[in-house]
């Protein structure tokens, strides 16, 4: 398959988030501004990309019954190293995320790419499929985190968007209207995107 | 039997390596995280207790084990006391809301500030803000120190009237005595 | 009246052939409340029912031309979510309160869901929740009667915490007839029984949901006070435990089709009201209440339903 196939397919026609809805959990749970949607989707990405590359360079040395603990064991690695990079040099990002940093270990996102990509393919085609998902993934959160911080709180990125007469619906801040908000994302993606592609 | 221990070779290795990877970064950011932290209670405490000059933290068990307290600090102004910073914690509506409480005179609040808090982003999360906590300044360990309670976020409030309460109550049990 | 149907298992045919007319009879039947609502609380709420009811319907005709159904406004259903979702606010709100609320009601769970007879929860009641939580001090500001609008306390928060009815709170005369702080619609009982009259007359509901809801409460209330009538009559005609059985815990597409899932679903409805009032962080619990209870009604249908004559009981179904 070529680069750029595999590339676009995780960005929009595989979008994790839109068209697979993999990785619910911190989807639903840390999207409530753009930043914090933002840190969530880069620090997903680089577990991702790291799980990949090293799954993809192993991938004939891992024997096929013991594959999910190698993935498992591997993930977790970089998911513990991009806790501790957080902590040291991004606290403020680190105390919003919190548990959903540790969380990232069970992302099916990233054990599905390892399975069914970096363990069959080549690491030059795994970076591509985890920068390729990993972006999906980030474009996703960062859109709903869009979306929910600027009903929510009347922001973006941190930026006051509205007069002070404007009171922010504080549900759109609150797992519901993560629910909602995503729903509505989705429908609007796959009519409007996807169909289109088709 | 050779494949058994085959896999459980190879997945030595894969945890062996992944282990002192992570040994590494550890050894590497340690040092990073540790002194950030002192440096934001250090901040915090200096903020609390704005005339001392040197600082000292108490490691008395009878301060340390009481109920709600987490650590204490003793502020000095040219040798003598100025106040202490009590960090405290309850248990707020969507997790531990812990605190940092100044306490300077005979008894009276300089300042309350939130060290760590999970509630309700828009609605829990308003007891950091200083329109808040800014309430507590200059109340009396003596009497009750409570303030009233944001609306729509009464946990929320709670939590943070029972640290602060937890930390006058420490002040006025034993460390007024120092 | 639809007791007298055969349920059967799906497909159902749905038919809407006098949803106009049902609908024009609550209505009819919200008149009273609307217009104690109107003389109680003056012109404010009188402009507060016509945003909420104009943005309900202008929302579903909107949605429909959008996605290019029928447009189905004439058969009023929008109308009496409106009219719901504006007696369930504070006379104190803004304007966009309710205009927002109708949107929500009608947009996100009526419509999203299917439209009419789909949606799997009360449109109204969904629309309160969201308001009350995303706007708590705008909607938990209540006035008292009248054109002053001087703030006030709901009945409700002088029992919340209490076993007895304490001094300084309203009579229960007040309560009862609606001279009380609280919202629009919810503050005379006495109005809404008159509706629920008239429904109960036309066979548009069955008394079984409203009956057994509000003795649920009632039973409930006396037990936790230690038999005292005061307080019992205080929780049950205050608040919005009247609206809320009549009107809204009746919603035909989100409550059981049988008697006997009526019955459990109403006494959860009471469980909950009467438990979340009583140690709940809030004054009011009828609106958690009826939408938790709305969620749990397929799973009510599904053990309460008869199997069909001629069909063998499934075991593990």
């Amino acid at each position: 398959m070529k680069l750029s196939k595999i590339f676009s397919r995780g960005l929009v026609m595989d979008n994790p988030v839109f068209i697979q809805a993999l990785g619910m959990c911190p989807i639903l749970a840390v999207t409530n501004t753009a930043f914090n949607s933002f840190g969530m989707g880069m620090a997903t990405t680089s577990v991702l990309l790291g799980s990949n590359i090293v799954i993809s360079l192993l991938r004939k040395f891992i024997p096929s019954k013991i594959r999910i603990p190698c993935f498992i064991v591997v993930i977790a690695t970089f998911v513990t190293m991009v806790g501790m990079i957080l902590e040291a040099y991004f606290p403020a990002l680190n105390q919003a995320l919190g548990i959903f940093i540790p969380l990232i270990v069970v992302n099916c996102l990233i054990l599905g790419r390892a399975e069914s990509f970096a363990s069959k393919n080549s690491t030059v085609g795994s970076i591509t499929d985890a920068l390729g998902m990993g972006l999906g993934f980030t474009g996703a959160l960062v859109l709903l985190g869009i979306v929910r911080e600027v009903i929510g709180f009347g922001t973006v990125f941190d930026m006051q968007l509205f007069g002070d007469s404007f009171e922010p619906m504080a549900l759109m801040t609150m797992a519901p209207g993560a629910f909602m908000a995503l729903g509505v994302l989705m429908a609007v993606f796959n009519r409007i995107v996807y169909a289109r592609l088709k | 039997m050779r494949d058994i221990m085959k896999m459980g070779v190879i997945l030595l290795i894969i945890t062996s390596v992944s282990g002192m990877v992570l040994g590494m970064t550890n050894s590497f950011t340690e040092g990073i995280i540790m002194e950030r932290s002192l440096e934001e209670v250090l901040s915090s405490i200096e903020s609390l207790i704005r005339d001392a000059d040197e600082f000292e933290m108490i490691e008395d068990d009878e301060v340390l084990s009481r109920n709600r307290i987490r650590e204490a600090y003793v502020g000095y102004e040219n040798g003598s006391v100025a106040g202490f910073a009590i960090k405290s914690y309850a248990q707020g509506y969507g997790g531990e809301v812990e605190v940092m409480v100044g306490i300077i005179g005979d008894g009276t609040i300089s300042g309350v500030q939130v060290m760590s808090q999970s509630e309700t982003p828009g609605l829990g999360d308003k007891i950091t803000e200083d329109s808040f906590l800014e309430n507590y300044r200059g109340n009396k360990t003596a009497e009750d120190v409570s303030v009233d309670a944001i609306s729509g976020a009464t946990a929320s409030s709670d939590a943070v009237n029972n640290a602060v309460e937890a930390a006058a109550d420490l002040f006025e049990d034993i460390l007024k005595n120092r | 009246m639809e007791q007298k149907l055969v349920v059967s298992s799906s497909p159902h045919i749905r038919d809407d052939n006098n949803v106009s007319k049902v609908m024009g009879d609550v209505v009819i039947a919200l008149i009273p409340a609307t217009l104690g609502a109107v003389y109680f609380f003056r012109t404010r709420a009188a402009m507060l029912i016509l945003v909420a009811v104009i943005a309900a319907v202008l929302a579903e005709f909107a949605v429909q031309k959008i996605r290019k159904q029928p447009v189905t406004i004439s058969d009023m259903s929008a109308v009496v979510t409106g009219l719901l979702i504006a007696l369930n606010l504070s006379p104190a709100v803004s304007w966009w309160l309710p205009a927002i609320g109708s949107v929500f009601a009608i947009v996100v769970v009526k419509q999203f869901f299917g439209g009419l007879g789909k949606n799997f929860m009360n449109p109204a009641l969904a629309a309160r929740i969201l308001l009350t939580l995303s706007w708590t001090e705008r909607m938990t500001e209540w006035v008292n009667p009248g054109v002053d609008m001087i703030s006030a306390a709901t009945p409700l928060s002088f029992v919340k915490g209490e076993v007895v009815v304490p001094a300084g709170a309203p009579s229960l005369f007040d309560a009862f007839i609606g001279n009380i702080g609280g919202c629009m619609g919810e503050t005379s009982a006495l109005l809404l029984l008159l509706g629920g009259v008239y429904l109960l007359y036309r066979k548009v509901i069955s008394i079984h949901i409203p009956a057994v809801y509000i003795g649920t409460v009632a039973l409930l209330t006396l037990l936790n006070s230690g038999f005292n009538v005061d307080y019992m009559a205080y929780h049950v005609v205050s608040g919005g435990l009247m609206i809320g059985a009549i009107y809204m815990a009746t919603d035909y597409a989100s409550s059981p089709l049988t008697t006997k899932g009526k019955v459990i679903y109403a006494i959860g409805c009471g469980v909950l009201t009467a438990t979340i009032r009583i140690f709940g962080g809030y004054n009011e619990g009828v609106g958690f209440s009826i939408l938790l209870m709305n969620v749990a009604t397929p799973l009510i249908d599904r053990y309460t339903v008869p199997t069909i004559y001629g069909e063998v009981k499934k075991q593990n179904a």
